[in-house]
């Protein structure tokens, strides 16, 4: 399979939260900085890699019937065990979370459609579908990140960078403090998923691929 | 009327307004997005989506307090309780799929019902905040009707921009998101209201 | 992305396919020894199983580690509120005000005594206040908050919170009559630390 372009797929044409619209719930939640969106993004990637790999071994041993709450056990757990990794080792980002943190299980069985491609194809290339498609959704999580907190209250890398103070490119004062409410969220989003949307049509064609021949 | 009612009708009056699920907590997005296509799916999702919530709330809180909690298994909660949340929803979606076929054509076999972060995040919220049974569902059973209150209003919203000029790139769901932002601040116009205390 | 499922589909020995059947991605199924529900249910139990023993894994291995961030953020708090050389001992707190959560004493400079208060906005604010042996305040410091950013969540920031220090008696904002001024539009909150404050004072008071 050719890995540039499942890359190129993840991040723009079948970009998870911007084209086919997965796991926003945290796109607009974590955002609130850079870190938050960037962090729960490389959290969910690990995850939804990891556990696309896992389901697809499985897939010889369990039945139909249970494969949904199969997905959701596995996920979960590597949800919960996500959680407490990041507990122990990155409490600033628990923090940043929130609660949304303990949610990285039900964002990832989003994410991975409850997982449908893993259940179907090989353990390697749903690793690598986990990766591209984790690698898309960070990408518009911390844009998302980036632009509300820089908007939002004129900082760059807030918890990251500078000590954890982040580099304060203008006074806050003459920050749009909406910026970092749900309704900041909202439309910033909007703005990215369509910026990306543009990306994709010039990248690729924008028409369905049904039986393209792959390379 | 007694105190234990009025808190119970702030606490549920609370996340229908003032931290409305979707527009204040950010919590639902996926099924509000999702079925915001047109009323008769917004309606329907919203009545599930809250069945769902309260029968979730009302089966995992024993579930903590008598097994999970006394026995230092807390960590396990976000995996109990999604299997729940998802074995409920199955459930409760193929149920109302043979009693209503309106819910069959209209959302049945979504995925969003099953995995959301609104059911989960008011399950997470109930333990973490250590309210009591009567709590936890009025709590759940308040959200899903502030869930199903703000889908409906968007569902309408979304009707009329079908017909609206838009620049391409933002035809679809960008605009809808911009919509929904524009209501989510509606609603933050709640955040400083006072009734029952 | 579904690929065509010809390619290096080997069947499982526990499989018996028909050679009529052409597989097709979507709709293969698993045909089982016996498809009965004592073998579904089996299944979901053993992968539960699994999964919760691997939970338990972490946990264990883990919550050492946890436990330890969550004293030190305590920790960062305490020094925040009332600066102390040495250990601080943890008193128990017997009086009849429910939002002191813990006392810490620090011996000879006085008492740090973590509050939540019940007039916040998000109903989730906990402050650690230190309290001079003198009665006076030493410092406030913001433990948790769940308060609305750039608003209530502002009372974090030292200009307001500096002004409690040297306070005694009781403190009220200026809207109330007080000298505390408020963060502008989050009265609220502002209210709930004077409250705050007032309590661990009391408190204070008390065990002294």
């Amino acid at each position: 399979m050719d890995m540039g372009k499942q890359i190129k797929e993840g991040l723009l044409t079948r970009n998870p939260a911007a084209v086919q619209l997965l796991g926003l719930c945290a796109a607009l939640a974590v955002t609130t900085t850079l870190r938050g969106g960037l962090g729960m993004g490389l959290c969910a990637l690990m995850v939804l890699t990891l556990s696309n790999g896992i389901l697809s071994l499985l897939r010889e041993y369990i039945p139909k019937q249970i494969r949904l709450l199969t997905t959701v056990a596995v996920v979960a757990t590597l949800g919960a065990v996500a959680d407490l990794v990041i507990q122990a080792f990155l409490p600033g980002l628990m923090e940043e979370l929130g609660l949304f943190l303990p949610l990285l299980g039900v964002i990832c069985v989003l994410l991975g459609q409850g997982g449908a491609f893993a259940w179907e194809n090989s353990a390697g290339s749903s690793l690598i579908e986990g990766l591209c498609q984790g690698v898309g959704y960070t990408l518009v999580l911390s844009l998302v990140g980036l632009f509300r907190e820089l908007l939002g209250k004129g900082s760059f890398g807030s918890g990251m960078l500078n000590g954890g103070r982040g580099l304060q490119v203008f006074d806050p004062q003459y920050a749009a403090g909406g910026m970092v409410l749900p309704v900041g969220g909202f439309l910033v989003l909007a703005f990215v998923i369509a910026l990306i949307r543009v990306a994709a049509d010039r990248a690729g064609r924008p028409r369905k691929r049904k039986g393209a021949a792959k390379g | 009327m007694n105190e234990g009612m009025i808190s119970l009708m702030g606490l549920a009056l609370g996340v229908i307004l003032m931290n409305n699920l979707v527009l204040g907590q950010l919590l639902g997005v996926g099924p509000f997005l999702e079925a915001s296509g047109s009323t008769r799916r917004a309606a329907w999702m919203g009545a599930v989506l809250t069945v769902v919530m309260a029968l979730t709330a009302a089966v995992c809180w024993p579930f903590n307090e008598y097994l999970l909690a006394p026995n230092g298994l807390r960590h396990l909660e976000s995996m109990v309780f999604f299997l729940t949340a998802a074995f409920l929803a199955q459930s409760l979606g193929q149920l109302a799929g043979k009693w209503f076929p309106a819910w069959r054509r209209e959302g049945e076999g979504t995925l969003a019902l099953t995995a959301n972060c609104a059911v989960m995040g008011v399950v997470l919220q109930n333990v973490q905040n250590g309210y009591g049974f009567a709590q936890s569902v009025v709590y759940a059973l308040a959200g899903g009707l502030g869930f199903l209150l703000v889908i409906c209003l968007f569902a309408s919203l979304r009707e009329r921009l079908e017909f609206a000029d838009c620049p391409k790139a933002f035809e679809g769901f960008p605009i809808a998101l911009v919509t929904a932002g524009l209501l989510a601040l509606c609603f933050s116009g709640f955040s400083n209201l006072t009734l029952f205390g | 992305m579904k690929k065509p499922n010809q390619v290096g589909k080997r069947e499982s020995k526990e499989r018996q396919q028909s050679p009529q059947r052409p597989p097709k991605p979507e709709k293969r199924k698993i045909p089982l020894g016996e498809n009965s529900l004592l073998r579904i249910a089996g299944l979901l139990c053993g992968v539960c199983a699994v999964c919760g023993l691997t939970l338990g894994l972490a946990n264990l291995l883990l919550e050492d580690r946890i436990a330890e961030n969550q004293s030190s953020g305590d920790m960062g708090a305490l020094v925040e509120a009332l600066p102390y050389g040495e250990r601080y001992d943890k008193v128990s707190y017997s009086g009849s005000d429910t939002t002191v959560e813990q006392v810490y004493r620090a011996d000879g400079v006085g008492f740090a005594i973590q509050v939540s208060p019940v007039g916040s906005f998000s109903g989730e604010l906990t402050l650690m206040v230190g309290v001079n042996e003198d009665g006076t305040v030493a410092g406030v410091a913001v433990m948790a908050s769940k308060e609305t950013e750039g608003l209530g969540d502002r009372v974090k920031e030292p200009e307001f919170r500096e002004q409690f220090a040297g306070k005694a008696g009781s403190v009220k904002l200026e809207a109330d009559g007080g000298d505390i001024s408020a963060i502008s539009g989050a009265t609220v909150t502002s209210r709930a630390v004077c409250e705050a404050v007032n309590s661990a004072l009391a408190a204070a008071a008390e065990l002294e």
